[in-house]
């Protein structure tokens, strides 16, 4: 045996060892029971950042932050299990849909306000004509049409556009719900983005120290009596760096560092002081060839293909999960009602000498040079690719840029190739809005800036169906037009990492693996 | 010394157009709309396109930058685009956190590095000599960030002793006042040990010693007193150096100061906050160094002709009495 191969030998049962230590060591979320005491004590929540505002309804904006401490303050209509992604009720008891873009809920008639009053079907009316004044461009306002209060307890809200998972949107915590009489004691819309009292959340909010920390208070008059809030505050703190927020919870200084990143979550794996949470959220991430108006070599389905053929995924998806993901197969997350098998694991096979016989037949036979952009934490993932295509001839220009360089780039379609994921846990109104023709210059960040008019029709097709099954055909038939078309390559499923005290439990998550403060326990 | 004090605080006057020019230039050449990022990503171009000339952004630069000045004079230094607040308003309260790490570790440095300073100066060219050479060396040369972190896994995560990160307490204080405060500490080493150096050769020396002073006199009231008058002029340069080092280290401890909020504001692309945050910390240094100028004059009388006219009119070096 030669020592090429003996070295290659080693290094995949290293791989392995390291892969089946990974899995044993690192925790997924919404996996424990749920609390049953109360406490005094304080939990600290280390996050990268401080939100601009706690309200997105009132500033019109949606930042990660912002969902993950206004979870906590307001309640949603309905919530998600993301164990299951089954719907379940919470402040609405019921819910049908009248027709396709008509929705009635029917609200729990004790469910007490931070002000003191009882929330009422009109009080959701409020709700939606705000979320569609302010939040015009955001997802929160732009698949409303309004609502109508069918009795003091009832209300319908229209949606822009028939989806039956528009229930799934309306459980995001963008549209926790309040009353006009808490917008007004909060001092009108735009102060309630910042000092917001106006929900009926499982917690309240009590103090901003601008730059420090954001403080929130146990709702003890909550109206569910089967939740119970461990922690009687709940403090936020921005720490920018990562490490720092690890090491805050390695001293005892905070209990949960959040949004880690991957590679570097992984070297806690093991660690004596610290629980390391990793979890997929919904998301697949995919290499987007450009196919539009400024596409280059990438506007040739050969030279797609070649690139498709040259990458090894397997390896991909370690470095950009560090080793805690696999590669993946479909659009949707294989968990998903939707997942479709588009691509098997024999066409994921590297394949250089058929890339370089495509290259040929492109007229690319001495090699062509191409661009990728990215953010700083996906470098590692594009030298892999680098070094792929560098087997076939292509010299891959890595240009890594801040986020808004990034956005700026990526929606104008300034690239060659770019690696972006696209939420896909339901089928959203925005899910594959990268095909849609209105959207491909607005909203989208990346994608192949291309589409046809039939594509566009088939994904709100499988939107609107109301048969999951059908749906999940239609959607396999559209992947497969994809596929064709050398659109894009699968990689992986994108994850989120975070850190906390060894004795906590309760790691739960809201929308697109957000954290869910409110359920921590010891 | 009043004419001295205007004319040096006229100085801001090109100080502050200098760095506003500067910052302007550089965001005209920085890729990013600042419509697109108070708007979102989700905004429509039309919505992008109305915002952008709301905010005077399709105005030439020039008009851009005389519209600023003249709100900068009037104490407008424009709204933060993330959170509308007025610069100013977010700016103050960070501006005394970051006033106070400053001041601990120009404090901290200074008296680390001029006890080291004598003592290398008192054992010249022996080992300790070079061991204080070295350690002085060692923390100027690690970058702050890097002494930042392996002072928190030994201060926090390991002995438990100061909180990592955040100034909730005095505690949390310490650990970035050091780490900023020791990456001064070889300059005034370094200084301490010269000006120690040729003091204790000057005549002034030898005297007391033959009149039979003990060498703890002749070092701690004859030299040292003498020898600190650079070591205090360098407290100026140190102080712009503490608040350099201070913007990064803010970040990394998450102390809400100045230096951090100018960091995220230049990610963000909020650009008002980055320009109000360098142009008041130009401010501030400005003053800063007035004032250490002024208080030169005020510990040696001799500056004053030196300082105030400029070297003009500079007396030969004279010897300081005994």
């Amino acid at each position: 045996m030669s020592f090429k191969k003996m070295l290659s030998l080693g290094l995949a049962a290293l791989l392995t060892l390291s892969c089946a230590a990974t899995a044993f060591a690192v925790q997924d979320a919404n996996q424990d029971p749920a609390n049953t005491e109360v406490t005094d004590e304080t939990l600290v929540i280390g996050l990268a950042s401080e939100p601009s505002a706690l309200w997105g309804g009132g500033s019109g904006k949606v930042e990660n932050e912002m969902q993950i401490i206004g979870n906590a303050l307001m309640d949603t209509l309905v919530v998600v299990d993301r164990n299951t992604y089954e719907v379940k009720p919470n402040v609405a008891t019921a819910w049908e849909w009248v027709d396709g873009t008509h929705c009635k809920f029917t609200l729990r008639d004790d469910v007490k306000m931070n002000d003191g009053n009882m929330l009422t079907a009109d009080d959701v009316v409020y709700d939606v004509n705000t979320w569609i004044e302010y939040c015009a461009n955001s997802d929160t306002g732009r698949f409303l049409v309004g609502a109508e209060a069918n009795d003091e307890h009832t209300v319908t809200i229209e949606f822009t556009s028939s989806a039956p998972d528009n229930i799934y949107l309306i459980a995001w915590s963008n549209f926790g719900v309040f009353n006009e009489s808490g917008i007004e004691a909060a001092g009108g819309i735009e102060a309630a983005a910042k000092n917001p009292i106006m929900g009926s959340g499982k917690y309240k909010f009590k103090e901003w120290v601008s730059g420090q920390s954001i403080t929130i208070e146990r709702n003890d008059e909550y109206w569910n009596p089967d939740y119970k809030g461990y922690f009687k505050e709940i403090k936020f703190t921005f720490t920018n760096d990562a490490a720092a927020r690890a090491m805050a919870v390695q001293s005892g200084d905070a209990q949960v560092a959040y949004d880690m990143p991957i590679s570097m979550a992984s070297t806690y794996e093991g660690n004596d002081a610290v629980n390391l949470i990793a979890h997929t959220f919904g998301q697949n991430t995919r290499l987007w060839y450009n196919m539009g108006p400024k596409a280059g070599a990438t506007a040739d389905i050969k030279v797609r293909q070649a690139i498709d053929k040259a990458l090894d995924f397997n390896a991909i998806a370690l470095v950009g999960t560090a080793n805690m993901g696999t590669e993946v197969h479909g659009y949707f997350p294989d968990n998903s009602r939707f997942y479709n098998e588009t691509f098997t694991a024999e066409e994921r096979a590297v394949d250089i000498e058929g890339a370089k016989a495509l290259l040929a037949e492109a007229g690319y036979a001495d090699g062509l040079d191409l661009t990728i952009v990215g953010m700083q934490d996906q470098n590692p993932i594009f030298v892999v690719m680098q070094e792929n295509l560098r087997q076939v001839g292509i010299n891959l220009n890595i240009s890594i840029l801040d986020t808004a360089s990034f956005v700026g780039c990526a929606a104008g379609g300034d690239y060659d190739l770019i690696h972006v994921g696209d939420l896909c846990d339901a089928r959203y109104p925005a899910i594959m809005t990268f095909f849609f023709q209105s959207n491909i210059d607005t909203f989208c960040i990346g994608g192949p800036k291309w589409t046809t008019p039939e594509i566009e029709s088939a994904i709100l097709e499988f939107i609107a169906e109301p048969d999951e099954a059908k749906a999940k055909e239609e959607l396999a038939a559209i992947e497969n037009n994809f596929k064709e078309n050398m659109v894009y390559s699968n990689t992986y499923g994108e994850m989120h990492a975070s850190l906390t005290a060894k004795d906590i439990k309760g790691y739960t998550t809201i929308e697109r693996g957000f954290l869910d403060c409110t359920n921590f326990y010891k | 010394m009043l004419r001295y004090i205007v004319k040096r605080l006229l100085l801001l006057i090109p100080i502050i157009l200098g760095v506003s020019a500067i910052i302007f230039i550089l965001k005209t050449f920085t890729p990013g709309d600042p419509a697109r990022q108070i708007l979102g990503n989700d905004a429509t171009q039309e919505q992008v396109d109305a915002k952008r000339e709301e905010l005077g952004l399709n105005d030439p630069v020039i008009v851009q930058y005389v519209r600023y000045i003249g709100g900068v004079v009037r104490g407008d230094f424009g709204e933060s685009y993330r959170t509308g607040e007025p610069v100013l308003s977010e700016i103050v309260p960070r501006l005394a956190t970051s006033a106070k790490i400053t001041l601990g570790a120009v404090a901290i440095g200074a008296v680390l590095g001029i006890l080291l300073g004598i003592l290398s100066a008192l054992k010249k060219y022996t080992w300790v000599d070079s061991l204080v050479l070295v350690i002085s060396m060692f923390f100027q040369s690690v970058p702050e960030f890097v002494v930042a972190l392996v002072l928190i896994m030994i201060f926090s995560v390991k002995l438990h002793l100061l909180p990592a990160t955040g100034i909730e307490t005095v505690k949390g204080y310490i650990l970035p006042m050091v780490c900023v405060g020791l990456s001064s500490v070889a300059s005034y080493t370094r200084i301490t040990r010269s000006s120690m150096l040729e003091v204790l050769s000057e005549d002034y020396i030898r005297t007391a010693r033959a009149k039979g002073q003990t060498e703890g006199n002749i070092t701690y009231h004859h030299a040292l007193r003498n020898a600190m008058i650079p070591v205090a002029q360098s407290i100026g340069t140190n102080l712009g150096n503490a608040i350099g080092g201070g913007m990064v280290l803010e970040t990394v401890f998450g102390v809400p100061g100045v230096g951090k909020y100018i960091v995220d504001s230049i990610t963000q692309r909020n650009y008002p906050s980055v320009l109000g945050g360098a142009l008041i910390i130009a401010i501030v240094l400005t003053i800063i160094n007035l004032v250490v100028d002024i208080s030169f004059v005020l510990i040696d009388p001799r500056l004053k002709t030196t300082i105030i006219s400029g070297g003009s009119k500079a007396p030969k070096k004279a010897k300081a009495a005994a």
